[in-house]
Parts: C-alpha cells; sequence; structure tokens
C-alpha cells in the first residue's frame, strides 16, 4: 500500500488544458438525505436521493500566467482528468464528462505568494484505475 | 479496565468489505427532544423522541485505492461490523443491521498525504461483545 501526495507526476488538466501549479484539490461528493419520521421506528430511517458532485481546487500564480489563468476561469468547463499519483497502471485516476469551474479568487499579498482558489461542480465523477 | 486505539487489530467492515485504512471514526447518536412548558409545570417537561445515528470515517487514500475506495461510495449500503481492538472474546463489537454512505470528499495536496472523510447514517447501533 502505497499512500501518496500531489506530486511532479501528478495529472490534472480542465479540456485538456494543465491547470496552472495546484497546490491542492477537494472532490466532494454527497447525496440529498430525506429522513423518515414514522411513528413506529426506533430510529429515524435515510432514504438517499440524487448526488451532488463539486470541488475546489487552489494553486500558485506565475508572474506571466495570463494564459494558464484563463484555464481555470469563471465559466470554463469540460472534461477532467485527475491523477494524483501519475500516470502509473494501477494508480488511481478521475474522470468527469463536465467540470465546471463556478468561481475564482485571486488573492495578492506583500508578504506571500500569490495563489488562486476555484471552485467547480461536476456533471458526474468516474474514480478507476490508469 | 484497558483503554484503545484503533490499530492493526481493528476490524471495520462495511456490506462485507473492509473500510480502507481509517485513521478515525465518530458515532453521533442523539434523540428529538420536545419540550412540555404546560402552565402547571416548575420546570420544562422533557420529552423523547425518535433517534438519529450518523457518523463520519477518515482515513488516508492509496495511491492503487480505486477498487477500496469503492467500498465507501456515496450510496454504498451494507451492515457495519466494527471492533476497534480485534476479534478477542468480550472485546467491544459495534454493529448496524444497515449503514449507508451519504457522502464522499477526498482531499489532495502538495504537502500532505491524500485523504478522504466519509459521512455515514445508520438505521441502527448495537454496542455488544465479541462472543467467546
Amino acid at each position: 500500500m502505497t499512500k501518496f501526495r500531489l506530486n511532479s507526476s501528478s495529472v490534472f488538466t480542465l479540456a485538456t488544458n494543465a491547470v496552472p501549479c495546484p497546490t491542492s484539490i477537494t472532490l466532494d461528493d454527497a447525496a440529498d438525505d430525506y429522513v423518515s419520521n414514522c411513528a413506529g421506528l426506533t430510529n429515524k430511517a435515510h432514504i438517499l436521493g440524487m448526488r451532488t458532485v463539486s470541488g475546489s481546487f487552489s494553486g500558485e500564480v506565475d508572474s506571466d500566467a495570463d494564459t494558464e489563468l484563463a484555464y481555470v476561469a469563471k465559466g470554463v468547463s469540460g472534461a477532467l482528468l485527475l491523477q494524483p499519483n501519475g500516470t502509473t497502471g494501477g494508480d488511481i485516476k478521475f474522470t468527469a464528462l463536465r467540470m465546471l469551474i463556478t468561481g475564482r479568487d485571486v488573492a495578492m499579498t506583500s508578504t506571500g505568494l500569490t495563489t488562486y482558489t476555484c471552485t467547480f461542480v461536476l456533471d458526474d465523477l468516474t474514480r478507476t484505475s490508469n | 479496565m484497558t483503554k484503545f486505539r484503533l490499530s492493526a487489530s481493528t476490524v471495520f467492515t462495511l456490506d462485507g468489505n473492509a473500510v480502507p485504512c481509517a485513521t478515525s471514526v465518530t458515532f453521533n447518536e442523539v434523540n428529538d427532544n420536545f419540550l412540555s412548558m404546560c402552565a402547571g409545570n416548575t420546570i420544562k417537561a422533557n420529552v423523547a423522541g425518535l433517534g438519529n445515528i450518523t457518523g463520519s470515517i477518515s482515513g488516508e487514500v492509496d495511491a492503487a485505492g480505486a477498487t477500496t475506495m469503492g467500498y465507501i461510495a456515496v450510496g454504498t449500503a451494507g451492515a457495519l461490523v466494527l471492533r476497534p481492538t480485534g476479534a478477542t472474546a468480550a472485546e467491544l463489537d459495534i454493529t448496524s443491521t444497515n449503514m449507508q454512505i451519504t457522502s464522499l470528499s477526498e482531499a489532495f495536496s502538495s504537502t500532505g498525504l491524500t485523504t478522504y472523510t466519509a459521512n455515514f447514517v445508520c438505521d441502527d447501533l448495537t454496542w455488544g461483545a465479541v462472543p467467546a
């Protein structure tokens, strides 16, 4: 069993363009939860509904990165490919037919590197192996 | 009296499959509480309602973990077995006839291990002991 972090082998593209200098990524997959309160129960029963798949990623901004920043602009959409540990056969891979950037914050400061954070939603999410 | 932590002896399965590389598990059991405020009371009276059982699991993601992460995908449901100190007779044996994963978040970082957090609900929860 090999634990891992994002590294130089990581592949992270949106609409085939490399997401610039990512430092963290979060994927959130949650189902609607409908609760039954029938008097005959001891504990409430839960019936799951549709899922919502969303997430965020953060990264660092290059001083000449106007082209790369456009790859993750608000409204950009396309296929997601995430191979967090690279392309080695058997390693984990995430894909989505459509990922849509819903928001982006860029933070500049005199006491740290310039960074960005994007939020996104997915129409679907597949977890498989290379 | 022996205190314990999750360890290499821990047994933790959902629907017969081992929960991958768990680092923490939390159970939350709460009853609805209804207050009676009859004028004749000095203190409000409490009436317990239905229970609700929820919880969360955190763990680490393996580089080759596509199959094992599928064991805790959203919507996965089945019997829970948690023996936090293993299968020694009389040790804690926590079971549920139906546990459902309601959400799964995975976090990747260049400065830390890849981790996950799964939230779940249970139809029931029994705190028993491993039989002899």
